[in-house]
């Protein structure tokens, strides 16, 4: 397995991806105060191309897998964002909110303390993570393989469960087993029967009654079975995030976080946030953190996209305990220039310059710093949806001048 | 910041819900969900046994923390009434950190025995698709953050 780690230049800026004449051409980059192309691999700061370790703090207390052009998988050690994420068909910046996969042994499906009809032969042939691992597992005529322990679940939760997939025959399937009452929940044939990784998903709702469940690495319906398989993953929610190692118990992927660099830059008058997200996220159904204005303390405003009301874009700002909701309409299907104006006691939220909404804020303080993907507060399970970025820009607000007025302080 | 100002370990809590109460007390800022779990910028944490409340008894935690929170977490431990015990800790050195953690604590019997009090899942029975029970053996839970 390739590894960067946080000596790697792309990330320590000790050069620049392409140069710096580009800026040249970029008109939108030249004006932004903070410019960012992962798509490209172009960053900018007031007009300046700069690598990216000039524009802020990247954290992720630990390590995550970006997914490659090849559909492999490459780790990257802790702090090292992932700028050149395929994940959702083509190149973005990929930032996850925590996540824990609840398969408590994913490493070995041959581990028979962790597994009931354990087994299966090593693949020796590339694995989604590179060559040197033996992660990966030829699997047949088992009738089914599956982690021996049961996972606790709540009735009406949506459970996702991923794997990487190749060979696939004879009705290799996922299955979910309701463990409460012995009965079974879902079944979805796996459907990649080439020879190329492939990662899929079984999404299904835990039904009334059950608190139990259990979920399967493959189910064959036909005796004459097999496939290859390679990182069982089960996730709380609707949504899938990128791939978690375990070995011996749960495991979790920190948050990622992108503190920009402010400092030195007007926003006295709030700002526009212009992104590209790659439309296949929009099709997300837990929340999207876009980004977070906050002063570092328990105060903040928020802007999101709820996972729960597809087409709108949600402000929530909370300031003294005191929490406010608004929301406007958006088309995720083009590029937009979002507004966001804070002032004391007011604020306002434009889409592509033009006045949509003015609110009453309970935010009282002038917020000091922005944070992208930082974590939401709200989210009781901590989960949200990836926001692979194309790109986006940092301004100052494009509000027209009925909202500067009204949230003047 | 770089990898190596990440800094991973494995905690023994001798009372989940009395620190909880302690820090909802004095660093209420620090609690997130609902003031049911220790945020303040920490990695995704892992406790077992895990469960949805803070736990009236021990727990056992492992963590990924910057350095500010190791100095945060050593100065809780140095507090005999909190109860904790830090039973190993080693810089975060990539995907297989957790793994070669838990391999230096089951080093050190003492501290491997205070883990196993609070992650062993003794051996049990579960229902059968087909009906019946099937036997799982006795394991240790040695959850991490990747």
């Amino acid at each position: 397995m390739r590894l960067i780690t946080g000596d790697h230049p792309i990330w320590t800026g000790h050069g620049l991806i392409n140069g710096g004449d580009w800026i040249s051409a970029v008109p939108e980059a030249q004006a932004a105060h903070l410019y960012f192309s992962p798509a490209t691999g172009r960053f900018a700061k007031a007009g300046r191309a700069v690598p990216i370790s000039q524009m802020g703090t990247f954290a992720r207390a630990g390590g995550a897998f970006q997914t490659q052009a090849t559909g492999g998988l490459l780790g990257l050690d802790a702090n090292v964002p992932r700028l050149g994420d395929y994940s959702f068909g083509s190149r973005a910046w990929l930032n996850e909110g925590p996540a824990t996969n609840l398969v408590p042994h994913n490493v070995a499906l041959n581990a028979v303390s962790y597994w009931t009809n354990g087994a299966g032969t090593t693949v020796s042939s590339p694995m989604p993570d590179g060559a040197g691992t033996s992660r990966a597992f030829t699997v047949s005529g088992n009738g089914f393989v599956r982690p021996n322990s049961a996972i606790a679940v709540t009735p009406g939760e949506a459970i996702t469960v991923t794997q990487y997939v190749r060979n696939a025959t004879g009705g290799a399937s996922f299955r979910a087993f309701d463990v409460t009452n012995g009965t079974g929940i879902s079944v979805q044939a796996m459907a990649n029967g080439s020879s190329e990784w492939a990662r899929e998903r079984h999404t299904f709702t835990v039904p009334a009654g059950c608190f139990s469940i259990y979920v399967y690495a493959v189910y064959f319906s036909e005796a004459s079975g097999s496939a290859q398989l390679f990182g069982l993953q089960c996730e709380r929610g609707p949504q899938a995030s990128s791939l978690v190692w375990t070995e011996g118990g749960a495991g979790s992927r920190a948050p990622e976080t992108f503190n920009l660099n402010i400092a030195g830059l007007d926003f006295t008058d709030g700002v526009s946030f212009a992104f590209d997200l790659l439309p296949l996220a929009i099709s997300a159904s837990n929340d999207q953190f876009l980004f977070r204005m906050h002063t570092g303390g328990a105060d903040y405003c928020d802007v999101f996209r709820p996972g729960n009301d597809i087409g709108k874009l949600r402000l929530r700002q909370a300031s003294g305990g005191v929490t406010s909701v608004a929301q406007l309409d958006v088309d995720y299907s083009t590029a937009h220039k979002i507004g966001v104006t804070v002032g004391l006691n007011k604020a306002a939220i434009s889409v592509d310059g033009a006045l949509d909404q003015d609110i009453t804020s309970p935010y009282a303080t002038a917020y000091s710093a922005i944070s992208l993907n930082s974590n939401s507060p709200s989210a009781s399970s901590g989960a949200f949806a990836a926001v692979p970025i194309k790109s986006l820009t940092l301004e100052p607000a494009l509000a027209p001048a009925a909202m500067q007025a009204r949230t003047a302080a | 910041m770089t990898n190596a100002s990440i800094t991973a370990i494995l905690a023994h809590i001798a009372n989940e819900l009395a620190l909880m109460t302690f820090i909802e007390a004095s660093f209420p800022e620090l609690l997130v969900d609902g003031q049911q779990r220790i945020g303040g910028g920490m990695a995704r944490t892992a406790t077992v046994p895990a469960g949805d409340t803070p736990r009236d008894g021990p727990v056992g935690l492992y963590a990924n923390l910057t350095p500010d929170q190791v100095v945060f977490w050593q100065a809780l431990a140095a507090n005999p009434a909190l109860g904790i015990t830090i039973l190993g800790q080693r810089p975060y050195g990539g995907l297989g950190t957790g793994p070669a953690l838990y391999a230096q604590v089951q080093e050190d019997a003492t501290a491997w025995a205070l883990w196993a009090a609070v992650a062993t899942v003794p051996a049990h029975e579960v229902p059968g698709e087909e009906g019946g029970m099937i036997p799982v053996p006795e394991r240790i839970e040695m959850p991490y953050v990747q």
